[in-house]
C-alpha cells in the first residue's frame, strides 16, 4: 500500500531533476525495482499517472524493470535467489508483526522495509542470519528521456 | 536529453516532502548508550505535546529502541496510501523499527542501517507536526549520518552523564554536529546528582557538562538528578515524566529552550 508514497517520492525527484536540468518535458522514466520490494506494479503505475498529471512528467512512459534479488551468506558463502527463500519471506513473519492495511489485509514488513530481511530470513544452507543482499533490494531511476 | 540520471533518489525526495510539513526537527544524541538519551528524548516529546504542540518521536535506535518502549507503543504497524502510520501514545506520534521487527535481532550492515533509516524517515506519514524529536542511535555511523545529512536546519541536544567515558562519546558527536553545521541547542546532563534531603552529592563522579558547553559555545540546559521514582515508573510501565518532579522540572527547562528558539 506504500506504492503511492514511493510514486510520490519518484515524481518529486523527477520534478526537481527537470527544474535543475532545465527540462521542459520528461518523456520516459525507467525505474529499476528490486524483486525483494514485491512492488504492486498496477497500483504504482496508477499512482504515477495520477501524481505526474499537470507537471513536466505528465504522460511520460513509465518503464519498470525488475531487478532479481540475490543473497550471499557471510558465514558459509552460499548464494541464493528470491525463489529459494520465498517461502520464508512469505511465511517467516510472525502474525503479530504483519502490517495492517486499511481494508484489513495484512502485508509483510519486508514489503515496506526490504533491508529488514535478515530479521525474517535465514541462509538456506547454514541457517545463519549474517548475509548480504547483493541485488534486488531497492528502487532506482535507471534511465530518463526528456526535452529541453 | 537521454541518460542514466545522477542524484535522483525517490526516498530522499519523499523525505524532503515529509519534512516540509514539520516545523522543526530536534536530534537527541549521546554518542553512547546507557546515559538516558531515550529518557530525555521521550520526556521532551511529552513535555512539548503537553504544552499543546503537535509532536512526533522517531526512535532510530535499531538495536535498543528504548524511547519507543518508554512510550509504551507496540506493533503491528499500519500502512495506507500515505505511507506507514506512527502509533499515538499519550498525545505523541511514535515511530520505531521495533514496531516492524518486535524482539527479533536485525543483523544489518552499516550501509543497510543507513538505508533502513532513510526508508523509515521517508515512509512514515507524520502529517503536520510542530516538532519531530529524533532519538539518535549510539555512534556516528550511517544511521546517525542520514538524519544529519538530510534534515536541513535540524537542531541538536546532547545528553551525557558525569563520566569521562560519556564525555568522550558525546564530544565526538558534538564535533560531528559542529562540522556538519547542525545547530547545538544545548547539553543535558543526566544522573547528575542525588538530592539527599537537601544535601546534593554526585555519586557518578565529576561533571564535564560545563566544560563541553564552553568548548562548543553552547549551554547546559538541564541537570537531571538520579531519582528512584524514574526507575520505579519504568518498571510499572508509566512514563517517568509523570512520576518524577525533578525530571519534569529539568525537561521543562529544555522544552522552554526549544520553544523559545522557534
Ligand atoms: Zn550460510
Amino acid at each position: 500500500m506504500h506504492e503511492w508514497s514511493l510514486a510520490q517520492g519518484l515524481v518529486a525527484s523527477l520534478h526537481s531533476f527537470a527544474e535543475r536540468e532545465g527540462l521542459r518535458r520528461i518523456t520516459l522514466v525507467e525505474v529499476s525495482v528490486g524483486e525483494l520490494m514485491e512492488l504492486d506494479v498496477p497500483v504504482f503505475r496508477d499512482a504515477f499517472e495520477t501524481l505526474t498529471r499537470g507537471g513536466p512528467a505528465d504522460s511520460a512512459e513509465l518503464r519498470i524493470v525488475e531487478e532479481p534479488a540475490r543473497f550471499r551468506c557471510r558465514r558459509c558463502g552460499a548464494e541464493w535467489t528470491f525463489a529459494e527463500v520465498e517461502e520464508q519471506i512469505h511465511r517467516g513473519v510472525p502474525e503479530d508483526l504483519m502490517v495492517r492495511e486499511p481494508g484489513g489485509e495484512l502485508e509483510s514488513p519486508l514489503h515496506i522495509f526490504p533491508d529488514l530481511v535478515p530479521a525474517f530470513v535465514r541462509c538456506p544452507r547454514c541457517g545463519g542470519r549474517d548475509f548480504e543482499v547483493l541485488a534486488g533490494r531497492d528502487m532506482r531511476v535507471s534511465r530518463l528521456e526528456g526535452e529541453r | 536529453m537521454d541518460s542514466a540520471p545522477e542524484g535522483l533518489d525517490p526516498l530522499v525526495s519523499l523525505l524532503g516532502e515529509r519534512l516540509g510539513r514539520i516545523g522543526e526537527v530536534i536530534l537527541v544524541g549521546s554518542g553512547k548508550g546507557g546515559v538516558g538519551k531515550s529518557l530525555v528524548s521521550s520526556s521532551l516529546a511529552l513535555a512539548l505535546s503537553d504544552g499543546g504542540s503537535r509532536v512526533g518521536l522517531l526512535d532510530l535506535d535499531l538495536h535498543g529502541p528504548a524511547a519507543a518502549r518508554l512510550m509504551g507503543v507496540s506493533g503491528p504497524l499500519e500502512s495506507w496510501r500515505g505511507g506507514v502510520r506512527p502509533v499515538e501514545s499519550m498525545g505523541v506520534e511514535v515511530m520505531s523499527l521495533a514496531l516492524a521487527v518486535g524482539d527479533l535481532p536485525v543483523p544489518v550492515s552499516g550501509e543497510g542501517k543507513g538505508r533502513l533509516t532513510l526508508a523509515l524517515m521517508a515512509l512514515t506519514d507524520w502529517g503536520d507536526l510542530d516538532y519531530l524529536v529524533v532519538d539518535l542511535p549510539p555512534g556516528t555511523g550511517d544511521e546517525v549520518m542520514i538524519p544529519v545529512r538530510h534534515v536541513e536546519s535540524a537542531r541538536a541536544l546532547a545528553v551525557t552523564t558525569p563520566s569521562s567515558l560519556a564525555r568522550d562519546a558525546v564530544r565526538r558527536l558534538l564535533v560531528l554536529f559542529r562540522d556538519q553545521g547542525v545547530d547545538i541547542l544545548g547539553i543535558v546532563e543526566n544522573q547528575a546528582y542525588v538530592d539527599c534531603g537537601g544535601e546534593v552529592v554526585s555519586p557518578l563522579g565529576r561533571s564535564f557538562a560545563e566544560e563541553l558547553a564552553a568548548e562548543f559555545g553552547t549551554r547546559v540546559l538541564a541537570r537531571i538528578p538520579l531519582d528512584p521514582a524514574i526507575g520505579r515508573a519504568v518498571d510499572e510501565g508509566i512514563h517517568p515524566l509523570r512520576r518524577s518532579g525533578a525530571l519534569a522540572d529539568a525537561v521543562g527547562a529544555v522544552a522552554g529552550e526549544v520553544l523559545g528558539r522557534r
